[in-house]
C-alpha cells in the first residue's frame, strides 16, 4: 500500500509552519527537529526509507550541536557577546510583529513552492515531477524567515530549514552523489544550530563580580 | 600540496592568530596570517584547465593557474590591508581565516554542493563578524542578504546539471538561481545595499573581508559557472546578472560623485563589481573573464589604501590610489574597463550607452576623491607621522598599481598565467 501524497505534503507544510513561527532560544533545534520529521515521509516515498536517516542524522546533530556549543561556550571566560534574540532594529514584542510577517510570507510561499514542484523537473539521472511541494515549501518558509529576520537567531533558523529543505531537494534528485551531496547540504543544520548555542552561551554568561 | 591544505593553512593560520596573537601581545604580526595562506597557495599543484562544479566527488579540488594567481592577490591585499590599518582584533582575524579558506574551497571545489557551501560560509563568516561589530539595520542586512544569496546557491545545485536540458524550465529556474546568488554575494542585489551599508559602518580591517576576500571570489565563480549551463540557461543568466549590473553600476557611480570623503571608495568598488558583473552577462566570455580580473586585481591593490578612514598622515598614496582609479591610461583600471567595454559594447547600443554613464562618473568620482585627498593632507597635518612599515606598505601598494598599469599584458601573465 502506497503513503498518500496529500498526507505526505500536508506533514511537510505543517512542519514548515512550525518552524517560520517558532521563537525563542530553542528555535533552531524545534526547526529542525519539525522539518526533518515533516520531510521524512515524503523523501522515504521519492528514495526509500533510508534517503530519510540522512534527515534523522542532521536533526540529531543539530540538537546535539545546539546544546553543545552552548555548553562549551558557558565554560569559556566572559566576553561581551552578541545575543542572537535582540533584534537588531525594532522592537521585539508588539502586534503584527515579525510572526506575521513570516506568516504572510509562509501564505505567499504556497503558491510559488506549487509552482516549483509543478512544472521543474528534477533529477540528475531520471527526472521527477510533481512531488517536490513540501521540499519547495520548507525551503521557500526558510528563504522567507531569512529574508525578514531580525534577529541571528531568525537567520539561524532560516539557514537550518534551507539546508535541511536543498538536502531533500538532493535526495530527490538521486545519481551517483545523492548522499553525499545530500549529507554535506545538511550539515548546515547542525552547523546553524551550532552557531546559535555558541551566541547564546557567550551571551548567556555574565561577567564575574569584581572584588569590593 | 593539495588545495584542500591551502584552505586549512587560511583556517588554521586564523584561528591560531585570533588565540594566540593577542594572548601574547602580538597583534602587530596579524599579517602573518595571509602571508602563511600566500605561501600555502603558492605551493599548490595547479592543473591545467578550468575548475568546473561537474564532478561527482565532494572530494574532488582541483586549482587552475588563473585561481592561483586571484587567491594569492587576495592574500597580498589582506597582507597590506593588516599593515596598513591598527592591529587587528583576534576576531577579524579569524573572520578572515574563515573567509579565506571558504574562497579556496570554493574556487577549487568540482562538487557543486561544495562549492556553494563555501561561498555560503563566507558569506555567514562575513554577515556574523560585522553584525557582532556594529550591530544595526545595515549590518543585519548583510546576514539577511548575503546568507540569503547563499542559501539559494544551494537550492541551485539540486536542480544541476543541466547542461543536457535544452529546454523546459528547468534550466531557467537553474540558471535564474545562479544568477540571484551570485548576483547577491557580488553586493549586486539588491542595487549593492548590504555590502555597502557594512563598509560603510566598519572601517579598514572590519569591513575588508568582503572586498578582499570574498566579491572576488564571487566574481571568479560567476564568470565560470556559464560554462555548466545550456544555452536557454546562459541566456537566462546573462539577462539577469547583466541587469543587476549595469543598474547597480550605475546608481553607485552616481552616487560615488555625491558620496562624502569616507564613502566614496566604497560605492567605487560596488560600481565596478557591477560593471565586471554585467560584462559577464554580455556572452563575450573571454573579455569578461579578463577585464573582471584586471579590475578587481587593481581594486586589491588600491583597496589596502582608500578603505582607510580619511585623515591619514600622509595622503599622497591615497591621492595616487584615486587617480589610479580614475580609468584613464596608462592607470591599470583603464584596461579593465575598456575590456568590459568591448565586450558589453557588442550587446547593444543601449548596454553600451548604460556602460559609458557609470564609467564617466567613476571618472569624476576618482577626481573628487583625488581632490578631497589633496584638502585632507592639510588637515592631517596635526596627525603624527605614519609608521615607516604602513607608508612603505601604501607605496607598494601603489607601485604595483602603477606597474599593472604601464605593463598590463605582462602584468596579467605574470598574476593569472598565460591565457
Amino acid at each position: 500500500m502506497g503513503i498518500a501524497e496529500p498526507l505526505t505534503s500536508t506533514a511537510g507544510v505543517l512542519a514548515a509552519v512550525i518552524a517560520v513561527l517558532v521563537d525563542g532560544r530553542n528555535a533552531v533545534t524545534i526547526a529542525v527537529l519539525a522539518v526533518a520529521a515533516g520531510l521524512a515521509p515524503t523523501v522515504a516515498v521519492v528514495a526509500g526509507a533510508p534517503a530519510a536517516l540522512v534527515l534523522a542524522g542532521a536533526a540529531l546533530a543539530g540538537v546535539v550541536a545546539g546544546h553543545s556549543g552552548r555548553a562549551l561556550a558557558r565554560r569559556l571566560p566572559w566576553v561581551a557577546g552578541l545575543d542572537p534574540l535582540i533584534p537588531a532594529f525594532s522592537a521585539s514584542r508588539r502586534l503584527f510583529g515579525p510572526r506575521s510577517v513570516r506568516a504572510w510570507g509562509a501564505a505567499l510561499s504556497v503558491p510559488a513552492a506549487s509552482w516549483v514542484s509543478f512544472n521543474v523537473p528534477i533529477g540528475a539521472v531520471t527526472t521527477v515531477k510533481g512531488v517536490l511541494f513540501p521540499v519547495a515549501y520548507v525551503w521557500a518558509c526558510g528563504a522567507v524567515r531569512l529574508v525578514v529576520a531580525r534577529t541571528v537567531e531568525d537567520i539561524a533558523v532560516g539557514v537550518a530549514m534551507t539546508g535541511m529543505g536543498a538536502a531533500a531537494a538532493w535526495i530527490a534528485r538521486g545519481g551517483p552523489d545523492v548522499y553525499s551531496g545530500a549529507a554535506v547540504v545538511a550539515v548546515l543544520a547542525p552547523a546553524a544550530a551550532l552557531t546559535a548555542g555558541w551566541l547564546w552561551g557567550r551571551h548567556g554568561r555574565r561577567p564575574a563580580p569584581e572584588p569590593q | 600540496m593539495s588545495p584542500l591544505g591551502a584552505a586549512a593553512v587560511w583556517a588554521g593560520a586564523g584561528i591560531a592568530g585570533a588565540v594566540f596573537l593577542p594572548a601574547l601581545r602580538l597583534r602587530r604580526l596579524a599579517a602573518l596570517v595571509p602571508l602563511l595562506a600566500f605561501v600555502a597557495v603558492l605551493l599548490v599543484s595547479v592543473l591545467p584547465g578550468v575548475t568546473l562544479p561537474t564532478d561527482t566527488s565532494p572530494g574532488a579540488f582541483h586549482m587552475d593557474r588563473t585561481t592561483q594567481g586571484l587567491l594569492m592577490a587576495s592574500a597580498v591585499s589582506v597582507v597590506l590591508m593588516l599593515i596598513l590599518s591598527p592591529p587587528a582584533a583576534g576576531a577579524e582575524v579569524r573572520t578572515l581565516g574563515i573567509a579565506g579558506a571558504a574562497a579556496v574551497v570554493a574556487l577549487t571545489s568540482a562538487h557543486p554542493v561544495v562549492m556553494t557551501l563555501a561561498l555560503l560560509t563566507a558569506a555567514a563568516a562575513v554577515a556574523l563578524r560585522w553584525i557582532a561589530r556594529a550591530p544595526g539595520h545595515t549590518t543585519l542586512a548583510a546576514g539577511r542578504v548575503a546568507i540569503a544569496g547563499g542559501a539559494i546557491l544551494v537550492a541551485a545545485t539540486a536542480f544541476l546539471p543541466v547542461a543536457d536540458v535544452l529546454a523546459g524550465p528547468r534550466p531557467v529556474v537553474a540558471s535564474a538561481l545562479l544568477a540571484g546568488g551570485l548576483a547577491t554575494l557580488l553586493g549586486l542585489l539588491p542595487v549593492g545595499g548590504w555590502a555597502l551599508g557594512g563598509m560603510l559602518r566598519l572601517r579598514g580591517v572590519e569591513a575588508a573581508v568582503w572586498p578582499l576576500v570574498v566579491a572576488p571570489a564571487a566574481l571568479l565563480v560567476a564568470q565560470r559557472i556559464q560554462l555548466i549551463l545550456p544555452p536557454l540557461g546562459v541566456a537566462t543568466f546573462g539577462h539577469v546578472i547583466l541587469t543587476m549590473g549595469l543598474l547597480t553600476a550605475v546608481w553607485h557611480g552616481f552616487q560615488a560623485t555625491r558620496a562624502a570623503p569616507g564613502g566614496r571608495y566604497a560605492r567605487v568598488l560596488v560600481a565596478d563589481l557591477g560593471l565586471a558583473a554585467a560584462a559577464i552577462g554580455s556572452g563575450h566570455t573571454g573579455l569578461a573573464q579578463a577585464g573582471g580580473l584586471f579590475l578587481i586585481t587593481c581594486h586589491l591593490l588600491m583597496a589596502p589604501v582608500l578603505l582607510q578612514p580619511p585623515g591619514q598622515p600622509d595622503q599622497r598614496p591615497r591621492r595616487l590610489a584615486w587617480l589610479l582609479l580614475s580609468g584613464v591610461p596608462p592607470a591599470p583600471s583603464f584596461w579593465g574597463r575598456f575590456l568590459l567595454l568591448e565586450g558589453l559594447s557588442q550587446v547593444s547600443a543601449t548596454v553600451l550607452t548604460f556602460t559609458l554613464v557609470p564609467m564617466g562618473l567613476l571618472f569624476v568620482a576618482s577626481v573628487l576623491g583625488a581632490r578631497g585627498a589633496a584638502a585632507g593632507r592639510v588637515q592631517a597635518s596635526d596627525a603624527p607621522p605614519a609608521r615607516p612599515a604602513r607608508l612603505a606598505a601604501a607605496w607598494a601598494a601603489v607601485a604595483g598599481a602603477v606597474a599593472m598599469g604601464l605593463f598590463s599584458t605582462t602584468a596579467a601573465a605574470f598574476i593569472f598565467g598565460p591565457t
